[in-house]
């Protein structure tokens, strides 16, 4: 197998998330989206570049480009296991069927700078945004204690 | 003279292009039958050697019988349905969102002989029409062409389901929710 060069990582949000990948001097960090209804787990996966064969608008004119998350990805907190999960181009959870998506000319960007195509050279790390906000309310916290 | 050689020659061309056009099959090869089967059963496919060749050979399965589908087959669209099943419950997510692409066109292109496989084959009715519902909303259409689509093709989908079935279907058709 080779090496793990290139390595992109996803954050999620509530919502949407951010795709991190760098490589050179392509610095990409931008808002991704995923169909709510089928969620991978957070965890590491090896990626491959590759085309979506039944897919005819690659950005290039192609089949469409993405990144293949292997074999065997988890989803919806370990209901099953996927062989089909990819990153591939589109501009919100629509475009998604539990794929994760991004604008097409960044997935563009990142997947030309990756090489060689079609080998195990990709980590993809996918993991969840823990919130915390403000500071924890004391209980009895009300104006009229205060008097 | 001239105008006997044009015709030889059209006929000519005409023959090879049929011969060069691969019939629709008419049963299912037995390593294609064997993948499908190791696909339901989330078993490795044999004829493939790693799991990357295993992902371009689901994509390939989907091409030839997409292909078989779109000639008129029927069998070609038995299997093809099939293999939108397998897709859905696998949630083989790349292959669900092709079928959201690719379905809708063929059944407009050729509805009599999807709803007779459907008619034939009842358990494929709720992913097929998730699958057709789902083509108005997926990749930012925003249920572009639903009206239309149901106001040419609900007649024809009652008249060839069952009543139940049909109602099923269309219902999947407005709303989809995945199976």
């Amino acid at each position: 197998m080779a090496d793990n060069r290139f390595t992109i990582d996803v954050l999620r949000k509530s919502s949407d998330g951010i795709l991190t990948f760098r490589n050179g001097n392509i610095d990409i960090s931008t808002t991704c989206w995923w169909d709510p209804d089928v969620v991978i787990d957070a965890g590491s996966y090896v990626g491959y570049a590759t085309r979506m064969a039944n897919k005819a608008d690659g950005t290039d004119g192609g089949k469409r480009e993405a990144i293949w998350l292997g074999k065997g990805v988890p989803y919806n907190s370990g209901a099953g296991k996927s062989n089909g999960i990819f990153i591939h181009k589109g501009t919100g959870p629509s475009w998604s069927d539990g794929c994760i998506v991004l604008r097409s000319e960044l997935v563009f960007q990142m997947w030309t700078s990756i090489q060689p195509k079609e080998t195990a050279n990709i980590v993809v790390n996918v993991s969840d945004e823990t919130v915390r906000r403000g500071v924890v309310v004391p209980y009895r916290c009300n104006v009229a204690d205060w008097f | 003279m001239l105008r006997t050689r044009v015709c030889s020659f059209a006929a000519t061309v005409l023959l090879a292009g049929c011969a060069l056009a691969a019939p629709p099959p008419a049963n299912v090869p037995g390593d294609d039958a064997a993948e499908i089967v190791e696909t339901l059963l989330a078993i490795d496919p044999a004829r493939h050697a790693t799991p990357l060749a295993a992902m371009h050979g689901r994509a390939a399965l989907y091409q030839r019988w997409h292909e078989a589908a779109r000639s008129g087959s029927a069998t070609g669209w038995r299997v093809w349905l099939l293999l939108a099943q397998a897709a859905l419950v696998h949630v083989d997510a790349a292959t669900s969102e092709a079928f959201q692409a690719d379905l809708l066109p063929a059944f407009k292109a050729q509805p009599q002989v999807a709803l007779q496989a459907l008619a034939d084959n009842g358990w494929l009715l709720p992913v097929t029409c998730w699958h057709l519902g789902r083509h108005f909303d997926a990749e930012g259409r925003g249920g572009a062409g639903r009206a239309d689509f149901l106001a040419a093709h609900e007649a024809t989908l009652q008249r060839s389901l069952p009543a139940a079935a049909a109602a099923a279907c269309l219902a999947q058709v407005r709303q989809p929710r995945r199976p």
